[in-house]
């Protein structure tokens, strides 16, 4: 993947959010193996599907869009998390036999690898890792210095004797704004949730690495992505022969 | 006869890890068929797909939001 225009796919979140979904189907049809997508898309709040419960939730939407923060709903579990430039997201699905007993935790190890990887090119030791105050907190967080840089998250899917299994990543090349921030709070007040989203639990890549141009540590952490993927046999999916 | 439609008994390590059922898909009394998307369980920010072991009638045993653990009986398929 060396594209001068480098490996991520500019696509509209609703877009990005289908690819994934045809990939799984693919996937769990047999018809592709292990495949990735780096992607980035317009500034949004997107949510398990699950919150689309909450008493407050329409409303919560309303408001948010007004704002300029379009909620969309996706497929794998979490939290609520923000989109939009700064972001590069990692989708990445493949199978797994029921006979290698794959579980959720070695998916997250496969997913994470790779960023850990290109992150310690960079110089940057990470560990997996919850970050109270964060969005969408888990324990297979990637995190340097004790802050959040990657959010991960996952879809399972049975299908006769394997899982197709997709692992999505949401990597801060820059850490959120003050308006992203207050878009999250602002969200979780209107469904009348008790959370916090601190600004301080955040790191972005290129407040990580000082001394460089910003796009050029993007380029250089990328870049080296892309390379840990494809060693361990994932096709990186080229920016040409995205059809969204 | 009827058939189990059970939480994975290895879909995660920890033995004290719980999930939830995050959706039915398929109503209490609804006709399934064999390999049909019918619920939805999260954990670990993880949505794991449960689909129909068997054809026939679903009977609920868990409800929306239940916290479940490894191996649970969430259903039955008559």
């Amino acid at each position: 993947m060396t594209d001068a225009a480098g490996p991520v796919h500019e696509l509209a979140l609703a877009d990005a959010l289908g690819w994934e979904a045809k990939c799984l189907t693919s996937i769990a049809a047999g018809s592709c193996s292990a495949t990735a997508m780096l992607w980035s898309c317009e500034p949004a709040l997107v949510a398990p599907s699950k919150m689309a419960r909450l008493p407050g939730f329409a409303r919560a939407c309303a408001r948010a869009a007004d704002a300029g923060w379009p909620v969309h709903l996706r497929a794998t579990g979490g939290d609520l998390v923000p989109q939009g430039p700064g972001i590069v997201n990692l989708s990445l699905v493949w199978s797994a036999s029921y006979e290698t007993a794959p579980s959720i935790e070695d998916a997250y190890h496969r997913l994470t690898a790779p960023i850990r990887a290109a992150l310690l090119s960079m110089g940057l030791r990470s560990s997996l890792a919850s970050v109270p105050g964060a969005f969408c907190d888990g324990r297979f967080n990637v995190t340097v210095a004790g802050r959040k840089f990657a959010g991960t998250a996952q879809r399972w899917r049975p299908a006769g004797g394997i899982y197709a299994v997709h692992a999505h990543a949401l990597m801060l090349m820059r850490a959120p704004d003050t308006a992203g921030i207050r878009a999250l709070n602002r969200f979780y007040r209107d469904c009348g949730i008790e959370r916090y989203i601190s600004p301080h639990t955040l790191a972005g890549l290129c407040d990580l690495v000082t001394g460089h141009r910003h796009e050029d540590t993007q380029s250089r952490f990328l870049e080296a992505l892309v390379r840990h993927l494809q060693i361990t046999g994932v096709d990186v999916v080229c920016r040409t022969a995205i059809k969204a | 006869m009827a058939t189990e439609v059970k939480v994975p008994q290895d879909l995660w390590q920890d033995d004290d890890m719980e999930a939830v059922i995050t959706n039915w898909l398929a109503s209490d009394g609804a006709t399934v068929r064999k390999g049909a998307l019918i619920a939805e369980i999260m954990v670990e920010k993880s949505q794991f797909e449960v689909s129909a072991p068997a054809d026939g009638v679903l009977k609920i045993s868990k409800q929306t939001d239940d916290i479940v653990r490894k191996g649970d009986v969430i259903g039955q398929i008559t």
